[in-house]
């Protein structure tokens, strides 16, 4: 018998990502795998099939195929995979009759066939691997009709083709692919925690209580060929996307269509190690949260047909709706989740800032039910959003959430459990919660504790919530950038003997900050990295420019990871970092063309940590005082008892720089904090997704212990909201923040004065106050064209989750669009820089 | 309508309530006698730090001068307390003076029960004064979103406009008005009364006299006026009901006053009832069976023993509808529940009565239920020896309250309560406040009297001596807030000797670490009791008195010594007063709320619930480090009290001082008063002579 043999390619289900399955001979074996009439030691071996696929027949008659494009065939023989089988060009072919001999089959015999080739000895091993992409739209339509036909695989046949000088062997390849069935529903719970700069999956399998059951979705690897894994330990996904490509949509459908394979786009870290920024979107969920958040912006993308083939072909500006690069990304989050795990995620946990609106707050939902949509292959109309809105199962604040975390495995996972807690602390422990995200620091005080008419209830109730609203790692990687981008002007300087024509640092730190501000424009002119951000067709500086800040801001993000890498046992921590020489290259041209007769050594150009935390350390205590006006305010002068910090826990990647514990240590007013201080750098960025997936299997599953989350803040008002008074010189307080938006619907009633003769007033402001603020700041304005007939009745609107303001004569305010907050975008794609 | 009159003229002692404590009288004629001398030149009494010491002398003088302890009924509405006061006073529904509570909405009014020992039941009604309705129209206009600087005419017209809807009449049941709307109402209903009944709202409250059978048209809301959503009636403008009532089962120096239960749907209540506590010189708290955790009764209970400056004795529990509890509940946590709600406010058991009006309303001709139908209300077991559910024997106070409940449904606990208890200990704790409350005008006197002695002589530079001894105060205050390794080296010390003590008394050997939760909880009152008592002592001598020395140190300028702080010279002599009183373990800061070691042994101990791990149980090894852990925790919380006490005192010193360094020196001529003469008379009135 020739080789004649069947490998089931098993556990293949639809849209599970590329599945491989390996499979390896040695020839004469016991399994088929034989020559009968090849005898010499070293022939020919062809495998060539057919790349259309009967998988029906039509109404006419007619046979219905398929291309075979989702199949991958490669083979090797030889030890460990020695020499990878060739294809089937006309070259390679003669190639291996030249060597072997014998009668070259016809040429028609490969028409429409694939074919790998090779000429082998007889005690080679042989190795074949077969890669079937399940998410290829062909693979899903034979699948389904494999099952439609009540099989319960799908056939394809490889032929093989062996032979020496005198003599061949044909034989058969059957692989079955199965079952092909779509993949059922996850039973466990899955916690999505969608950051500016990071993103977190954890899964709960059900009945599990162990914060050690939840595994997390590890960042994909950049190697197609692996598949996405959940795992217990694993890094914060990257919240960055590449978008390659789109298929163009007719003006009467939506720019960017819910179709999952209409889109090309890549997530993490592959997303971002492109050499160019074309396509890469940063700050996803900032724009999708925005009150223009269905108004476009253009993404650098091409027309394609593959996802990774759009990087190669010529890109142009393509208008996208804000909401979508979060859509897709989270999409891309459900899909590889889905295969990990060969199931798709049903009950879900979204976790959202703490600062959230009610409006922001629907959006996120809207977007995760979307994208789940798409993940699924769903039509995206609004019965289907509202029904897979039903999916998100729990909607908690991350500060909650990452709090529950922390309390969690402190009070339940430790023997004895909630009452060794209530032991501990009888009136509760106040928790102090530092997140220092990407852009934004989230400083809150939750308290956990017993509730007194059930103890056997844990109440979490977030006391105070503060931050700053534009302070985070980011801001750090900003500085680091501009200390580089000086030291790079100065060293081009220095190298072509102009030294002069740039001020010297000063010797005193505190004074740096203003010395890059005021030098900014001369740095620039050495080493260029500002460009216009919304001129995608600009001139070649343009793109050069967007490169440069490109590569720099990488570095910056390198020699920052590296100045806040904790101290080996017996070393010092890095005080300093120096660019890799392989900068040079990336830099490009013009700052090697700069550089005077004897060029510029880059790895001689270094950043310390005494210089960065020179520029930071204003920002960081500025963010600690917000934190101790917390705790004086709520904990100190709260009414009854006056309480304390018990325990600070710092989290977010921004709190891995050193600095910061250095200075919650000196300055932050919590006594004893060398034992109440946790920076559990593992789960810096996990606590809150690992939080609400605990919180929701908790929910889901009876318990002799219950808890209860007593904050739903999406529906407090982030800011206090006012308006000034001109008779009393100061803003008068409309809803403080805090204020619940169920309870804002009721009208205010605003007295707006024209004096005697005087036109009535056309606008009317409501200002703002954040907790970081002293001042109130313009917030909204509405328009009345024909004058404001005093007094104006000022609420909420729930549904369309906006305020809304209506004067005497009930002549509504429109709301002045410039007051909009503009379309987010990360740092390195400002042109600021 | 009838003819308001005059207030009749108070006759009798001029404090009858200090009848039985003539030497706080002889106290209060003193400063009384003072403020006279000083108010011989005016412009002394016009004095800021004077008239603080006047102002509060005055609030004082008031209170003391009514004729009845006034004491508070508090509650939430859904605590029966209406229904209560009539089982009290032994009256059926329509008969007793308060309404029980049938749904109608009512005037948010207090309802004052005042004892006659004769005659025919009276009725009084108190309408507001301009600066109440002044008050309750800004309130409710906030609460309402409306701007309180509106005129009438703008506020019933935005009125109008957000209850545009159902006409009146056409209005939702009572219990259906969502609270916003009926804070509109009521809102309404005030302006439009007001701007008819304007009469009625005078400087001095004007007070009428109606038959006692009218009451409850004074206590309801008019009928509504179809047509016309806020019909006014003078009824919406009443502040208080009075009721003379002739009872033998009221004492005759007590005024039960009925206060609207927190948390209607309404804010007009919520409003008028906490604004009245500062006025009550006693409380009983109702409170349902299942509401210890309610936040109203928690805001109640923390305001009234702030009020009372730690008085707790005049507080009374009356826990409501005990038929509410579960079986489960009765013989499992309740009692616990309830023993740590008055634990929690410093209260004993003998501060509670336990009633419910299932039982009082089966009383039988001897006014007893018979134990089997308190059985099937209260579902307590016949089948033990004794009927009272065991966590309630645990205590004597608890346990008597319980019998008394099954008893004749705790109304006999509670007369006796009213009127055998309440009257002394009120007296009692009324007339130790108004002594502590006179010390501490004397000392701020003292303080004052020669601060003024001095700088009138001519001693300038006193002024400045007290800005620097702020400026020390202040630094003080700061250096406590924001240095928080103040307390380390010698609460380390505390640590220390308490972690000694836990490797004595439960070594980490391998026997210990292997024992079992049944062995631990055997061995843990020994252990609480040991680090208990050596916390006290070793917390006292390494943290308290050296934070209190530390002070002084700061404090102990020479020059500073010259700067009179209450009846002190230099805010050294007055740090040390403050140390002594504050360093005894009996001081007040470290009677209540202090860590300890004590536990609810049941509770700790208790094996691992239904879904919980078994590995959950605590071994010897666990609980060691959950020792360990206490003992960081409760030194810290030790720390943190100690801190608050200090930041107390150092705010007080520095109010003081702050009246002497904005000092103006120009504002003030020359005086006849003898500071001497007034100095040595106050240095005899101050507690510590």
């Amino acid at each position: 018998m020739p080789i004649t043999m069947t490998l089931p390619i098993n556990n293949i289900r639809q849209r599970t990502g590329r599945r491989t399955r390996e499979y390896n001979h040695q020839f004469d074996g016991n399994d088929g795998w034989k020559l009968t009439n090849v005898r010499s030691a070293r022939f020919g071996l062809l495998i060539y099939w057919d790349n259309a696929l009967k998988i029906g027949t039509t109404a006419a008659g007619r046979d219905e195929k398929i291309e075979l494009d989702f199949l991958e065939v490669r083979a090797w023989h030889g030890p460990n995979r020695q020499k990878e089988f060739g294809l089937g060009s006309q070259q390679q072919l003669q190639k291996i009759y030249g060597e072997i001999g014998g009668d070259p089959l016809s040429p028609e015999t490969f028409n429409n066939q694939r074919v790998l080739s090779a000429a082998l000895n007889r005690d080679d091993e042989v190795f074949l691997e077969f890669e079937v992409n399940t998410d290829h739209p062909t693979y899903c339509k034979a699948a389904e009709r494999t099952i439609a036909q009540g099989k319960t695989a799908l056939k394809i046949e490889l032929t093989t083709y062996a032979f020496d000088a005198d003599i061949d062997d044909d034989g058969k390849i059957t692989l079955t692919i199965g079952p092909g069935s779509r993949v059922g529903a996850y039973e466990g719970y899955v916690a999505i925690d969608f950051g500016n700069t990071t993103s977190t999956l954890a899964a709960l399998p059900v009945g599990s209580r162990r914060v050690s059951a939840i595994r997390i979705l590890a960042p994909h690897a950049t190697d197609q060929a692996k598949l996405p894994e959940l795992k217990p330990q694993a890094p914060a996904v990257e919240s960055v996307l590449r978008i390659d490509y789109v298929a163009k949509q007719p003006e009467s459908q939506p720019r960017v269509a819910p179709h999952p394979d209409l889109v090309g786009w890549v997530t993490g870290e592959w997303a971002r190690i492109g050499r160019s920024s074309n396509g890469v979107i940063y700050g996803s969920k900032r724009m999708m949260t925005g009150p223009g958040w269905e108004d476009t912006v253009d993404v650098m993308v091409a027309e394609a047909r593959e996802p990774g083939e759009g990087a190669n072909l010529r890109r142009q500006p393509y208008p996208i709706p804000g909401r979508i690069p979060a859509e897709l990304f989270l999409c891309r989050t459900f899909q590889q989740f889905r295969q990990a795990q060969q199931e798709y995620p049903s009950r879900l946990a979204v976790t959202y800032p703490t600062t959230y609106s009610a409006r922001e707050m629907r959006q996120l939902r809207e977007v995760v039910s979307r994208a789940w949509l798409r993940t699924m292959v769903q039509k995206q109309d609004g019965d289907k959003i509202g029904e897979a809105e039903k999916h998100i199962e729990l909607e908690l604040d991350e500060a909650s959430a990452a709090a529950f975390f922390f309390l969690y495995r402190r009070i339940f996972e430790k023997p004895g459990g909630l009452p060794r807690f209530r032991y501990l602390y009888p009136d509760g422990m106040n928790l102090l919660l530092y997140d220092g995200g990407g852009g934004t620091t989230d400083v809150v005080l939750v308290r956990g504790r017993l509730d007194p008419a059930n103890p056997n209830v844990l109440k979490v109730v977030v006391l105070a919530r503060s931050g700053v609203r534009d302070f985070g790692g980011d801001n750090i990687t900003i500085e680091v950038f501009r200390l580089l981008k000086a030291k790079i002007a100065a060293a081009l300087a220095k190298s072509r003997g102009e030294s002069k024509a740039l001020d010297a640092l000063p010797q005193d730190p505190t004074k740096w900050a203003a010395y890059l501000d005021a030098n900014a424009d001369k740095f620039d002119k050495w080493v260029p990295t500002r460009f216009d951000a919304d001129n995608w067709v600009g001139g070649a500086d343009q793109q050069r420019n967007r490169d440069h800040t490109w590569t720099l801001w990488m570095c910056a993000e390198d020699l920052k990871k590296v100045l806040g890498t904790p101290a080996a046992p017996g070393k010092p921590p890095p005080s300093e970092a120096a660019l890799p020489s392989s900068i040079a290259g990336k830099l490009g041209e013009f700052l090697t063309k700069s550089a005077g007769k004897d060029g510029l050594k880059f790895e001689q150009i270094k950043v310390s940590r005494a210089e960065i935390d020179a520029l930071i350390r204003p920002r960081v205590l500025h963010s600690i005082e917000l934190c101790n006006r917390l705790i004086q305010q709520r904990l100190w002068l709260a009414k009854g008892d006056p309480q304390e910090v018990h325990w600070v826990v710092a989290a977010g990647n921004a709190t891995r720089y050193p600095l910061f514990e250095e200075l919650f240590a000196k300055h932050l007013y919590v006594p004893f904090f060398a034992d109440r201080f946790l920076h559990d750098t593992e789960n810096c960025k996990h606590a809150v997704a690992k939080g609400a997936v605990l919180a929701l299997g908790w929910d889901k599953e009876a318990r002799s212990v219950g808890i209860d989350f007593d904050s739903n803040l999406a529906d407090q008002l982030p800011f206090t909201i006012g308006v000034f008074n001109q008779q009393h010189d100061a803003v008068r307080v409309l809803y403080p923040e805090g204020s619940r938006y169920s309870k804002m619907t009721s009208p205010l009633y605003i007295e707006v004065v024209t004096g005697k003769g005087e036109k009535p007033a056309e606008y009317l402001i409501l200002e703002r106050r954040w907790p970081d603020e002293e001042k109130f700041n313009k917030f909204l304005t509405f328009r009345f064209k024909d004058g404001i007939a005093s007094p104006v009745k000022v609420s909420y609107d729930p549904d369309t989750a906006q305020f809304v303001a209506q004067d005497h004569n009930d002549a509504d305010g429109e709301l002045v669009e410039g007051d909009r907050e503009k379309a987010y975008r990360p740092p390195p794609q400002r042109g600021d820089l | 309508m009838p003819e308001p009159v005059e207030t009749a003229p108070r006759i009798g002692p001029k404090f009858p309530l200090l009848g039985d404590a003539p030497h706080i009288v002889e106290r209060f004629e003193r400063i009384a006698a003072v403020f006279a001398k000083l108010g011989e030149d005016p412009l002394l009494l016009e004095r800021p730090e004077v008239q603080k010491a006047h102002g509060d002398f005055l609030r004082l003088d008031e209170r003391l001068r009514r004729p009845r302890y006034q004491v508070g009924f508090l509650g939430t509405t859904q605590a029966a307390k209406s229904t209560t006061i009539l089982n009290l006073l032994d009256r059926k529904k329509g008969e007793g003076p308060v309404d029980s509570g049938d749904g109608a909405p009512k005037t948010s009014s207090i309802t004052r029960i005042v004892p006659q020992s004769e005659g025919e039941h009276t009725l009084r009604i108190r309408y507001l004064t301009p600066a109440q309705y002044a008050e309750k129209r800004a309130r409710l206009c906030e609460k309402t979103g409306l701007d309180p600087d509106s005129s009438d005419a703008t506020v019933l017209e935005q009125l109008d406009k957000q209850l545009a809807g159902p006409a009146a009449g056409a209005r939702p049941a009572a219990a259906e008005v969502p609270p916003l709307i009926r804070d509109l109402e009521t809102l309404g209903k005030l302006v439009r009364s007001y701007g008819q009944y304007r009469a009625m709202v005078v400087d001095r409250a004007r007070v009428e006299p109606h038959p006692y059978a009218k009451r409850e048209s004074f206590v309801n809301h008019p009928p509504e006026v179809a047509g016309q959503r806020f019909a006014p009636s003078p009824n919406h403008l009443i502040r208080e009901v009075e009721i003379g009532l002739t009872s033998e089962r009221l004492p005759q120096r007590l005024e039960m006053i009925d206060l609207p239960g927190l948390g209607s749907d309404g804010s007009s209540d919520d409003i008028l009832t906490k604004g009245f506590l500062h006025e009550l010189d006693g409380a009983l708290v109702f409170l349902r069976a299942d509401q210890y955790g309610d936040s109203d009764v928690e805001y109640i209970m923390s305001k009234l023993i702030q009020e009372f400056e730690g008085g707790r004795s005049r507080i009374w529990i009356v826990v409501t509808k005990m038929d509410v509890i579960e079986r489960d509940s009765l013989y499992g946590k309740a009692a616990d529940e309830l023993l740590g709600f008055l634990r929690k406010h410093g209260l004993k058991t003998d501060q509670l009565a336990l009633t419910t009006k299932r039982l009082h309303d089966r009383r039988g001709p001897d006014g007893k239920v018979p134990l089997s139908q308190a059985a099937a209300i209260v579902q307590i077991n016949l089948d033990d020896a004794d009927p009272v559910p065991p966590g309630y024997r645990a205590d004597p106070g608890l346990k008597a309250s319980f019998a008394e409940l099954l008893g004749d449904g705790g109304t006999a606990r509670l007369r006796k309560m009213v009127t055998e208890e309440l009257e002394g200990r009120v007296a009692a704790d009324t007339q130790r406040q108004a002594g502590e409350q006179l010390g501490r005008i004397a000392e701020r006197l003292v303080g004052v009297v020669e601060f003024l002695r001095q700088v009138t002589g001519g001693n300038l530079e006193l002024l400045v001596l007290a800005e620097q001894c702020r400026t020390a105060v202040t630094r003080e205050v700061a250096a406590l807030d924001q240095q928080m390794a103040w307390f380390a080296d010698s609460s380390q010390q505390v640590r220390n000797e308490l972690d000694a003590m836990l490797d004595k008394c439960f070594p980490g050997d391998e026997d210990n670490l292997q024992q079992k939760s049944a062995d631990l909880a055997r061995r843990f009152p020994a252990h609480a009791k040991i680090l208990t008592d050596t916390l006290a002592a070793t917390f006292q001598s390494n943290v308290v008195l050296p934070a209190y020395e530390k002070v002084a140190a700061q404090l102990a300028n020479e020059a500073f010594a010259a700067v009179p702080v209450g009846d002190k010279l230099g805010p050294g002599k007055y740090w040390e007063a403050a140390m002594a009183a504050d360093a005894a373990l009996k001081a007040d800061w470290r009677r209540t709320g202090f860590p300890t070691f004590q536990a609810d042994l049941a509770a700790l101990f208790a094996p691992p619930g239904e879904g919980e791990e078994e590995d959950r149980e605590l071994n010897g090894g666990h609980y060691r480090e959950m020792l360990q852990e206490k003992i960081r925790a409760v030194v810290g919380e030790g720390v943190h009290r100690l801190r608050a006490q200090l930041r107390v005192r150092l705010s007080e010193l520095r109010d003081q001082l702050n009246q002497l360094a904005d000092f103006d020196p120009q504002a003030l001529g020359p005086t006849t008063v003898d500071f001497d003469a007034l100095l040595a008379e106050l240095r005899t009135l101050c507690p510590s002579r």
